[in-house]
């Protein structure tokens, strides 16, 4: 083990990544190409173009994603071997096909298996109004309804570390509002992936990264959004600098080529300086 | 922590197991019964022997329903298991225990579902009453079909999914 990861061991960090390889079965390329994070107990969003490798990243804290180099670990385990570990959740519609079930009764299983209680996801569901849902499974809810579900069953059962992949994808206004307010009320570590720069709006405390091409770049703070430029080719004032397919780009403070707030997604932001 | 019930009412509940290993067996035993016994010796052994061959080959069959289930269900569930010996109080004995509960009492139930079918279709054509023998041996083999075919299932998904998958050499879990 590491100097780093032995202390993130006796510190039991929620999460600590270190030079992080994922590579799919059949792809010439790293889907996550040594990606090195560590969170504390704090609430970081990363933020990147659709495949980039934020949900790679994510999956690999699962133990979903096929790691082909680098080491992670989970409130201080390595991800190979923890088990029986209840504190950690996701919003992944896929963990959750254990059978296929109404959503009341998937909620009663997991509460059982996380080993919490019904009544706070039960509220939650009133109050995002989805009593609707229950006595249907996952594969037949609408797009948003199983995305704001798995959203709601990662925040119930007081979990540690909460991992979130594009949780407002194809949620109405409405919800996305009650769910911000849930994810900032919340006591756990929060990692949420987005490809919506617009979000960051809503979460200015939180630490940012940004993933281009499988490299992790930052860190940010969430709350210097309108600040942050993005520039074509290295800059010796820039807060960070990465490879992608148009060559080195670079993200500077205040001054730049391109605000990082004109462009509601960062695939349309590289188009733009490409 | 089980998953014992949830995974039997699952099983019962499956309309493909009881379309395939029930409508679909029933279809068969309708043609042994009415079609393929037109050159049978008659007498009271030789039907009851070609009865019990029927009922043993259509039993089989019906139960391979049961295992395929399994298996896609195995093979559905992947992500959910991988998280769920991580993260939550799922272990792999527990889980594997609910399943071979819930294939055996499916297997037993398919077993008498398939003995009455069988019963009721040759007794009919024959003018006989022919019926299982022995009760308990159906009961016992039955539930023994149903771990094997759980085991079975499971073997063959984990087979497909560990080593002909390719995979990259140090791939996190399962």
């Amino acid at each position: 083990m590491t100097a780093v990861a032995a202390s993130a061991f006796v510190r039991g960090s929620p999460l600590l990544v270190r030079n992080l390889t994922v590579r799919y079965p059949g792809l010439e390329t790293d889907a996550v190409a040594g990606a090195t994070l560590e969170v504390e107990q704090e609430k970081v969003v990363i933020v990147g173009p659709n495949g980039s490798g934020k949900s790679s990243l994510l999956r690999a804290a699962l133990g979903l994603a096929p790691v082909s180099g680098g080491e992670v670990y989970v409130l201080g385990k390595d991800v190979r071997t923890i088990a029986g570990e209840t504190a950690v959740s996701t919003n992944l519609e896929e963990v959750y096909r254990l059978m296929t079930l109404p959503v009341d009764r998937l909620i009663s299983i997991w509460a059982d298996l996380k080993g919490g209680t019904e009544e706070e996801i039960r509220r939650w569901l009133d109050d995002f109004g989805l009593n609707s849902v229950l006595h249907r499974p996952l594969f037949r809810l609408s797009t948003g309804q199983m995305k704001m579900v798995g959203n709601l069953l990662a925040l119930a059962f007081s979990p540690r570390l909460v991992l979130l992949d594009e949780p407002f994808d194809n949620v109405d206004f409405a919800r996305r509002r009650k769910c911000i307010e849930l994810l900032l009320r919340s006591d756990a570590a929060v990692i949420l992936n987005t490809h919506e720069l617009d979000l960051l709006h809503s979460f200015p405390s939180w630490g940012l990264y940004f993933m281009f091409d499988g490299q992790l770049v930052g860190r940010f703070q969430a709350g210097d959004i309108d600040r942050l430029y993005v520039n074509r080719g290295a800059r010796t004032d820039a807060l960070a600098s990465f490879r992608t397919n148009i060559g080195t780009v670079s993200v500077t403070l205040d001054r730049g080529d391109l605000p990082m707030k004109s462009a509601a997604n960062l695939s349309y932001l590289l188009d733009r300086i490409a | 922590m089980s998953l014992t019930i949830p995974y039997t009412r699952a099983v019962l509940t499956n309309w493909s197991i009881w379309f395939w290993g029930v409508v679909f067996m029933a279809f068969w035993f309708v043609l042994g019964a009415y079609v393929f016994s037109g050159g049978l010796t008659p007498g009271r052994a030789a039907e009851v022997g070609y009865t019990s061959a029927w009922f043993s080959v259509i039993a089989l069959f019906s139960l391979t329903t049961l295992s395929m289930s399994i298996a896609t269900s195995i093979t559905y569930g992947t992500p959910a298991l991988a998280f769920g010996f991580r993260y939550t109080r799922l272990t792999p004995t527990s889980y594997a225990l609910s399943l071979t509960v819930a294939a055996a009492v499916m297997a037993l139930l398919l077993s008498f579902v398939m003995a009455a079918v069988v019963g009721t279709l040759f007794s009919a054509h024959f003018h006989a009453t022919i019926l299982p023998s022995n009760l308990p041996a159906i009961v016992g083999i039955s539930l023994l079909a149903g771990a094997f075919m759980m085991g079975l299932a499971t073997t063959l998904v984990l087979v497909v999914v560990n080593h002909l998958v390719p995979r990259p050499p140090a791939e996190c879990g399962s």
